[in-house]
């Protein structure tokens, strides 16, 4: 069914509009769990880092493996925004803006973990490089220091490639709605008129971010890799770290966003927007990162088995044959075995299909950071000096507390600003996907 | 720029957009003068030619200073604190490249983004006329300055096309 | 430093010496059993041959102080650094705990403050008053006491002399009984710990890594014919 321009802009200004009492519950709720989180933190903060379960040799945790596994979220607003729009492919048009709230949002949050594991967190500014009287300086050879770079970096790149587009769209809230929030909006628009001057700047200005953010973002998890590959510790001194993070952080956050996108069309009813036809391009999408993520994590294996060298195979075991292996084979089922079928058969690929395929993947790649960080800390060259890891409820809290977090601020999000871009859909009706321009609508 | 001066119309459809254009062009008002306002981009059509801004070119000019600047930032900054390094480099390439090629790539994102405000405008002072109805899928078409002899007879050939508004 | 495997008994005098020497804290039964303990050196103990005649083998392991170490560039606030006489430095009042150098030590040797540490009274009368006391969040590793390094530097200074052979003494080289331990200038090549490196005897702990230690480990057979 093709609507009108007029009835696209109601249905999609209608969750910003109202707020059923559904949804206040629902946050109220997730605030709670995220208040649960950070008290369990400044326990943490005020007690010591040692109520985490982190020990001696397997000084990184929960904290870590959550750090990498929200910044390889963070990639989808990059992949389906930046990519899609330079490639026009025009099914992009109503989830631009999903995948890039959920960039911010999950850099927002992956970039509070280096915090929150921190021995002395109220020392974190250290590592910013701002003249003292201490002789501090951040030490630029250390991938944590790229890390605060590269972050910052993809941080600003993604909020102004999210805050671009959205200031048409602020416009027309401001234009339709009354009040305070007509006042907010006006705002926030920043003044726009919609000359064809202002649009063609836009367009240019949008062009250009997509082509820088995408070397951005591929930086930054590349440099989030290298703080494991940097170092001589068996299994994490590897070159594939860099693509294999890359790929695993698209992969992961293709997954994320059909979550999302599945949330938000069953809570705002946005069921003609984020149609079937954006689900089946995106399981498309995710069965070839599924596959080249498979294909990355044989390549490194077999390479560690066919070398042979002590130290490596005794870690490679440990997560394949020791008390890891079943992690090891969930993880390969859920990013790999289980999610094959239900998107390369098409019958399956359906909105349910893609959503089961989704939740799987993001479970098992949590499971894969966990499993490359904690098998190599527990066995490392020395045995006499081998260890074991497990959590606290510290770690698990806080560990829940931001997927809570992620739904929290993605609500708020939906009440503030339309979640689909409304001049991107309209666009899109005035023009088909086929290039002629007098289809009518 | 006064808007008391000017004259717009309103139009439902791109087609009486570009009849008003047309009969704004042939009544003397120059292409750069005549503004199209409307609430989504109007990409098949060309009505006004907007100045290019060389906005790629300032964006790599963008990131040329980023660059520099954190490359600066690394070296000249380790070379300078008494870092006691036992033998050991202090300036190495490798990494300062790394810490050189964000902060270029953000002096190109802060760049285009400012460009992007300056050229648009956005921000600006003048008051360039609005009307509600134009987020309602209408499109504005007219000029702030209208000569004053010309303007009755453009008032009749626009009210023609759509709703006219001064 | 060189450190003679065959005549080490594993008594572990260096690691009581090292703890009360250098303020290490003692963490207590619980922490002990998650493995946090914090000693500075340790005495790994294997087994060799099956009962009822097993050889065991005592290899103590401290800060190897390397000269490639693989913690000092990961450091974010250069808190592990290397200083101009070749040593491993920490920089207590700079780490913020990150807790990276200590992944990136093969040899698993530094340790992390995970509460502030506590000395019950009247223990706390027993502390050297030489070496700081680490705040909770900050890692710590075997300096090779650089507090009686340095002292021995000034009071040699002061006598305008240079240092002599067996000054200064690391607190584990003193409690040696058997004297397996022997500190000294690898710079000097009469002196005993240069000679002992060049020992047909000697080698590195995981020298294949590159990390380029400073402590040569001397026995008459390796092992198991596996370590270099």
């Amino acid at each position: 069914m093709v609507k009108t321009a007029d009835e696209v802009q109601r249905d999609l200004l209608r969750p910003v509009v109202e707020t059923p009492r559904r949804a206040v519950s629902a946050m109220v709720g997730l605030a709670l769990v995220v208040l649960a989180g950070f008290s369990a933190w400044m326990y943490q903060v005020y007690t010591g880092i040692g109520v985490a379960g982190i020990d001696r040799p397997v000084f990184w945790g929960f904290y870590i493996t959550n750090f990498v596994f929200w910044i390889g979220i963070s990639h989808a607003g990059t992949l389906i925004s930046a990519i899609l729009r330079l490639s026009n492919a025009t099914w992009r048009r109503p989830i631009t803006r999903c995948a890039e709230v959920i960039t911010v949002f999950a850099l927002l949050i992956g970039a509070m973990f280096p915090l929150i594991h921190l021995g002395r967190p109220w020392l974190a500014f250290w590592l910013a490089p701002y003249p003292n009287q201490r002789g501090l300086w951040p030490n630029y050879r250390s991938p944590l220091v790229w890390d605060f770079f590269a972050i910052n970096t993809y941080l600003i790149g993604s909020l102004i490639f999210l805050l671009l587009p959205t200031i048409p769209d602020f416009a027309l809230l401001r234009d339709n709605l009354s009040g305070w929030r007509r006042k907010f909006y006006a705002v926030l628009c920043l003044g726009w008129r919609g000359t064809q001057r202002q649009w063609r700047q836009l367009e240019s200005a949008m062009h250009i971010m997509a082509i820088l953010i995408i070397p951005v973002a591929v930086s930054v998890h590349t440099i989030v890799s290298w703080d494991f590959a940097m170092t001589p510790v068996p299994m994490w001194h590897s070159t594939i770290f860099a693509p294999y993070f890359v790929v695993g952080a698209i992969f992961s956050g293709i997954a994320a966003l059909i979550i999302a996108m599945v949330f938000l069309r069953s809570s705002l009813h946005l069921e003609e927007y984020l149609n079937p036809r954006c689900f089946d391009n995106l399981g498309k999408l995710l069965l070839v990162m599924s596959l080249l993520w498979f294909y990355f994590l044989f390549a490194e294996r077999l390479t560690t088995w066919y070398g042979n060298t002590r130290s490596e195979v005794a870690v490679l075991w440990l997560t394949m044959r020791g008390p890891y292996r079943d992690l090891f084979w969930v993880m390969v089922g859920c990013n790999f075995v289980f999610p094959f079928p239900l998107l390369a058969i098409k019958k399956l690929r359906t909105i349910t299909g893609t959503f089961l395929a989704s939740v799987t993947v993001v479970i098992g790649m949590w499971i894969e950071r966990y499993l490359i960080i904690v098998p190599s800390l527990s066995r490392k060259f020395l045995p006499y000096a081998w260890g074991t890891y497990r959590p606290t409820w510290v770690e698990i809290t806080i560990t829940g507390a931001t997927f809570c977090a992620m739904a929290l601020l993605y609500l708020l999000f939906s009440k503030v600003v339309p979640v689909v871009s409304i001049w991107e859909v309209k666009a899109g009706l005035r023009v088909p996907s086929s290039a002629s321009m007098d289809e009518s609508s | 720029m006064n808007s008391e001066n000017g004259i717009y119309v309103l139009c439902s459809e791109p087609d009486s957009t570009e009849k008003a254009v047309n009969a704004l062009l042939s009544a003397g008002v120059p292409r750069s003068e005549i503004v199209v306002i409307s609430s989504e981009p109007l990409e098949q059509y060309r009505f006004v030619d907007t100045p290019k801004v060389r906005m790629p070119w300032l964006a790599a000019c963008g990131a040329i200073l980023g660059g520099t600047a954190g490359f600066l930032l690394a070296s000249l900054t380790q070379k300078s604190y008494p870092i006691p390094t036992g033998g050991m480099p202090v300036v190495t390439l490798w990494t300062d490249g790394i810490i050189t090629y964000e902060l270029a790539m953000l002096g190109a994102i802060v760049t285009t983004s400012v460009v992007f405000l300056v050229a648009a405008p956005l921000l600006s002072r003048n008051r360039l006329p609005y009307d509600p109805q134009v987020s309602k899928g209408k499109v504005m078409v007219g000029t702030n300055s209208v000569p004053d002899a010309l303007r009755n007879r453009m008032t009749e050939i626009l009210k023609a096309i759509g709703e006219v508004r001064l | 430093m060189a450190v003679d495997l065959d005549r080490c008994t594993g008594c572990a005098a260096c690691v009581i010496a090292c703890q009360a020497e250098n303020n290490v804290p003692t963490v207590g039964e619980e922490a002990a059993g998650k493995n946090r303990a914090m000693h500075w050196i340790r005495i790994e103990r294997y087994y060799q041959g099956e009962f009822p005649n097993p050889r065991v083998k005592f290899r103590p392991v401290l800060c190897q102080q390397c000269d490639n170490a693989p913690c000092e560039p990961v450091c974010p606030t250069y808190a592990s650094y290397h200083t101009s006489e070749g040593l491993n430095g920490q920089v207590y009042n700079r780490c913020i705990g990150t807790r990276y150098c200590a992944n990136a030590c093969p040899y698993t040797v530094r340790t992390f403050n995970f509460f502030n540490p506590f000395w019950d009274k009247p223990l706390h009368l027993q502390l050297n008053p030489d070496v700081s006391v680490r705040q909770v969040g900050v890692m710590e590793k075997c300096t090779f006491c650089v507090q009686r390094i340095k002292a021995s530097e000034i009071q040699a200074r002061a006598e305008n002399r240079e240092l002599r052979e067996g000054e200064p003494t690391p607190a584990c080289v003193q409690s040696c009984a058997p004297k397996a331990l022997v500190f000294g200038d690898l710079n000097d090549p009469e002196s005993e710990v240069s000679r002992l490196a060049r020992s047909p005897r000697g080698a590195k702990l995981l020298g294949e890594l590159g990390t380029r230690p400073k402590i040569t480990y001397l026995e008459r057979e390796s092992w198991d014919g596996q370590n270099s």
